[in-house]
């Protein structure tokens, strides 16, 4: 009779051991969920703030069109288009350092959910946590080289428009400086196909571990 | 004896109250868990945001009508420049007398006949000379004579070899030039020069290097009469150069026979009133237009 209460008890303790890793990889999922949800509420400002730089750059381009369809006697009109164009620069500028900050923002947001995901004891949900942390960090650094040559484009104009209203201006450098803004146009939006496809991937692996952490059933 | 101990009724009872109490505690999370997947109670979970911009690439600045209207404007600036200047030419009764193949073991003498007249020139030069004869070059300089580029080879089978081959040859020419007198020359005479077999492509490889390609309004023909018949026709061809209101370039060589006879030419420059003048990078050359008569060495 001994032995079997001895065994009774040693079952009990094993229960309680599982239990209380149950428990535990509970709060780090609630954790986790909370900081990540934050994160993404975040990221409204940087999607706000894009709506307001794609109608300023759309307005841009409407300057430059009517810029490139004037006749150099009409210097006034040109000097006029030439001040809207660079206003619009300064604007779409201001605009894109809203949106890193927006981004930034809620990036800081998830930095601690690296340190919780190496702590999960549930091997699987470990694997989806840093993954979901992994592909947080890589959408982080495509935005980061998207924004730097955003910003180079920006100036790349501002140096078009500079020259155009000089006396001396060199048309041979205009023509190569509209080529080289419309190679870097090329080189954003591929970069901005892969920051979309890195970011389907976050949506999906964080839902992923959502269900796997027994925190949703569906995506 | 096998020793056997039993627990007492208390134990028992206080056993499986512990035992019931966990064994729920148990079931009951993992009921809580199945009741969460099994409902579909969804925990809200909001997506990260995409990007969405868009980048329309900006129609090309040389097919705009502000590009051809600049264009136009920078035309007309030039031809305005160019009347300018032919008119100051005009008014100087201004002459450019230039000399190619040079410098020749000859070139000193040469020299010093152009000084006893006051005389300026420019000199259109081959690399593999200048290399011979740097102190030479350094005395134009000095002197204030105009240096010009004649290319290596004077072979036109090989200056006229390919699309690139003037613009090279010009190019190594330009250094040596560079190397020897520390003068930057953009001036240009092509061997035989620019008609025929200096294509349009080698004209805009030529340019795109700034080259400036200078041939001339009077050939003395002096590589042919080499005597005092050359000096009579060069004087005919520059009256008639003169009455037509433009400037003469004269085309001559760095060689004994014209050297010979250069004093009368110079004579009657003096004589008449003329100007030498030196060719320089800033001035709108004279090129003859191709006008269809331009074609590949062996085309």
């Amino acid at each position: 009779m001994i032995k079997n209460w001895k065994l009774f008890i040693c079952l009990m303790m094993l229960f309680l051991i599982l239990l209380s890793g149950c428990h535990h990889d509970q709060k780090q999922a609630e954790n986790i969920y909370t900081d990540l949800e934050k994160a993404a509420d975040q990221e409204k400002v940087f999607a706000d703030k894009q709506q307001a730089l794609k109608e300023t750059g759309e307005e841009e381009q409407t300057i430059y069109q009517k810029i490139m369809d004037i006749d150099t006697d009409h210097v006034e009109q040109l000097k006029q288009h030439i001040g809207a164009a660079q206003k619009n620069n300064e604007q779409q500028k201001q605009l894109l350092e809203e949106i890193d900050a927006g981004l930034n923002d809620a990036y800081q947001l998830s930095l601690p959910t690296k340190k919780v995901a190496e702590e999960i004891r549930d091997t699987e949900q470990q694997k989806l946590a840093i993954e979901t942390v992994e592909l947080m960090d890589k959408r982080y650094e495509l935005f980061e080289s998207y924004y730097k040559d955003f910003e180079d484009s920006l100036k790349e104009s501002k140096e078009f428009y500079g020259q155009l209203q000089k006396e001396d201006r060199d048309t041979e450098a205009l023509d190569k400086q509209i080529k080289k803004i419309n190679k870097r146009y090329r080189k954003m939006e591929e970069q901005q196909d892969e920051f979309n496809r890195c970011t389907e991937q976050y949506n999906e692996t964080k839902s992923k571990y959502y269900q796997a952490a027994g925190l949703t059933k569906h995506t | 004896m096998k020793q056997h101990k039993h627990l007492n009724r208390k134990g028992k009872i206080t056993l499986s109250i512990i035992a019931v109490f966990i064994l729920s505690f148990f079931f009951l999370r993992l009921a809580s868990i199945d009741k969460t997947a099994a409902s579909g109670e969804k925990i809200e979970s909001v997506s990260a945001e995409q990007l969405s911009l868009s980048f329309e690439t900006k129609k090309a600045f040389s097919d705009s009508d502000l590009h051809q209207s600049f264009q136009e404007k920078e035309r007309q600036a030039k031809q305005k420049a160019q009347e300018k200047q032919r008119k100051a030419e005009q008014k100087d009764k201004a002459i450019y007398l230039t000399f190619d193949d040079g410098p020749s073991p000859e070139a000193g003498e040469l020299l010093d006949i152009l000084d006893q007249y006051n005389a300026k020139a420019t000199f259109f030069m081959l690399g593999p000379q200048i290399q011979s004869r740097p102190e030479i070059v350094e005395r134009m300089v000095n002197e204030g004579f105009g240096l010009g580029l004649h290319g290596i080879t004077h072979d036109k089978d090989q200056i006229y070899r390919s699309t690139e081959a003037p613009t090279e040859e010009m190019s190594d020419d330009q250094e040596i030039v560079q190397d020897v007198s520390g003068v930057y020359t953009e001036l240009v005479r092509l061997p035989y020069g620019s008609i025929p077999y200096l294509t349009e492509e080698m004209r805009g490889s030529l340019n795109q290097q700034n080259f400036k390609i200078w041939d001339w309004n009077v050939d003395s023909r002096d590589w042919e009469l080499k005597d005092q018949r050359f000096i009579d026709h060069t004087i005919q061809e520059i009256e008639n150069v003169k009455q037509a209101g433009e400037t003469p370039v004269v085309l001559l060589h760095d060689k004994p026979e014209t050297i010979r006879h250069l004093p009368k030419l110079l004579t009657y420059l003096q004589q008449e009133g003329y100007q030498t003048e030196t060719v320089t990078n800033k001035m709108a050359p004279l090129t003859f237009e191709c006008e269809g008569r331009c074609h590949p060495i062996n085309g």
